[in-house]
């Protein structure tokens, strides 16, 4: 978008700003920093179910084949872009995780995630959505979140919760940057991003959402086993990391965990079954596994989830 | 094959930029001699709440060395410095042919950054604030883009941490799509050096006596 019409929509959005809604549509909402973060919290809890879904059907092989990395060449790029996009899903997982902590300590309830319905058909189609998802984030953060991210909260005098909301559009950026390159279009094409109102958002959105439904209500506690809830890692060794540590809990209570072989599971050993990141030695030779990991905390929430660990040497 | 359309390499960037280029070079060696401060007091003092006239003077002094490291560093090196490169070796032609026109669309965002900032601190009334002098340590292509690494990051982490110290909130969103560019240069140079475009899941936000003392390190009188 060219730096004057940026001007405008910027212009436009806090003319008729006026009611200055976030959340919009049919239930305007007041702005507040609850209301703020929520409106974070959905466009990261889409973004986490994009990659998951993606990375559900494609393999880093798939990737590879992927007519962009065909077309870009080089050793480098195309053996690179699942481990990346892995990394990604990572991301939005943690800006999932910590948005909804943010939101617990403004004592609001956090907005549970959309249905979704991305449609993508394959790697290439998958890359054009991801670098079309990241720029709606980025335009969403510079025309809306951040702006009205308020922080007078008289309880917030804390650097890295009034900065959290910037520290995560930049990186939304570098998502969008690397998908723009793979997409063989020019990765930084404007000196000034875009930026777009609520209402703007909402519609940029509304393709990937099944109208009128809601996820599940966010749990107070998150088991998170490997990189997402249920993941499936793919190994050539025996030896593999089981790490929980994107486990959470929303009212901050402290964590346990337990670690455990899933029964039908070919044989492992867990060297320790309640250490947050713990070690699986793979025993039954070349198969799929499972483990299963509980997260329970001291206020006594808990949950469970899977992970799989398809051991091909 | 070249989407900005430079399709040889060691063809200057474009002519316009090119000129552009000059013009402000020479600016900032004038400005350089009057060697201003750059740093405001207020800024450093964590009990005044910062103006936004001092925000933007604070982006426009990051704005000014960026500028400075880029036109220097793209004057030093030429396409095919950059082509023959280490860091680029593993890419294939289609990533190498671009490198050089990527790096100069860089150094032209960082121009119209300095003119945006300025045109905003003229609004508000205030007087910019003047480019020092700078040296950077490097010797070859490879330092520079190295260099230009950490350099963007620091950009990134200064204005993450004081965006949301804007009050004005339509300046605070020109602001974040200027933040959010950064965002993108970094992680281009990112991927080059080997790393992933989005090495961490947030990125830094940093004071301004941070990111003042990190950018102090290239004063050429110090």
């Amino acid at each position: 978008m060219a730096r004057k019409e940026t001007g405008r929509i910027l212009r436009r959005s806090w003319l008729n700003g006026a009611a200055a809604v976030v959340g919009g549509g049919a239930t305007p909402q007041t702005v507040n920093d609850v209301n703020v973060l929520n409106f974070a919290l959905r466009l990261a809890n889409l973004e986490s179910a994009f990659y998951q879904a993606g990375l559900a059907m494609f393999s880093p092989s798939d990737f590879q084949k992927s007519a962009a990395a065909q077309t870009i060449g080089g050793s480098r790029i195309g053996s690179d872009i699942c481990s990346y996009i892995s990394g990604f899903q990572r991301d939005e997982q943690l800006h999932v995780a910590s948005l909804i902590q943010t939101v617990y300590s403004f004592d609001g309830p956090p907005q549970a995630p959309d249905c979704y319905n991305f449609g993508i058909t394959d790697p290439d189609h998958f890359l054009q959505l991801a670098q079309t998802i990241e720029n709606i984030g980025v335009a969403a953060y510079n025309g809306t979140i951040i702006p009205q991210w308020q922080t007078s909260n008289a309880t917030v005098n804390n650097p890295a919760v009034q900065a959290l909301l910037a520290t995560i559009a930049t990186v939304e950026a570098r998502h969008a940057t690397y998908f723009t390159l793979l997409n063989m279009a020019i990765p930084f094409p404007n000196a000034f991003d875009a930026a777009q109102t609520t209402d703007q958002t909402l519609a940029a959105i509304a393709p990937f959402l099944v109208a009128n439904c809601s996820g599940p209500a966010v749990p107070l506690t998150l088991a998170v086993a490997g990189p997402a809830k249920n993941s499936t890692i793919v190994t050539k060794q025996t030896s593999v990391t089981l790490d929980a540590s994107l486990s959470s809990s929303a009212t901050g209570a402290p964590l346990t965990y337990l670690w455990q072989q899933v029964l039908g599971s070919p044989a492992l050993k867990i060297l320790d079954v309640s250490a947050v990141t713990t070690t699986a030695i793979l025993q039954g030779g070349p198969g799929l596994y499972t483990v299963a990991l509980k997260v329970m905390d001291s206020a006594g929430g808990a949950d469970q989830d899977t992970l799989k660990i398809n051991y091909q040497p | 094959m070249n989407k900005l359309g430079i399709d040889a390499p060691g063809a200057p960037c474009t002519l316009a930029s090119r000129r552009e280029v000059f013009a402000s070079a020479l600016a900032l060696v004038g400005g350089g001699l009057l060697c201003a401060p750059v740093v405001d007091a207020q800024m450093l003092n964590p009990q005044v709440p910062p103006t936004d006239l001092t925000l933007l003077n604070y982006f426009l002094t990051l704005e000014n060395l960026e500028a400075t490291f880029w036109t220097q560093g793209l004057a030093k090196f030429s396409s095919a410095d950059f082509a023959n490169a280490a860091f680029v070796q593993n890419f294939g032609s289609v990533i190498i042919s671009d490198v050089y026109a990527y790096l100069c669309l860089i150094r032209d965002h960082d121009a119209k950054h300095i003119r945006m900032l300025k045109s905003a601190i003229a609004s508000l009334g205030g007087t910019p604030v003047s480019p020092n002098t700078y040296s950077f340590p490097w010797k070859t292509a490879d330092d520079f883009a190295a260099l230009a690494v950490s350099m963007k990051n620091t950009a990134i982490a200064a204005y993450n941490g004081a965006l949301y110290q804007i009050q004005n909130l339509t300046l605070r969103s020109q602001m974040a799509t200027i933040a959010t560019v950064e965002g993108r240069h970094s992680a281009y140079l990112s991927l080059l050096s080997g790393v992933s475009p989005a090495p961490v899941s947030f990125d830094t936000a940093s004071t301004p006596s941070t990111v003042l003392t990190t950018l102090g390190a290239f004063n050429a009188a110090h």
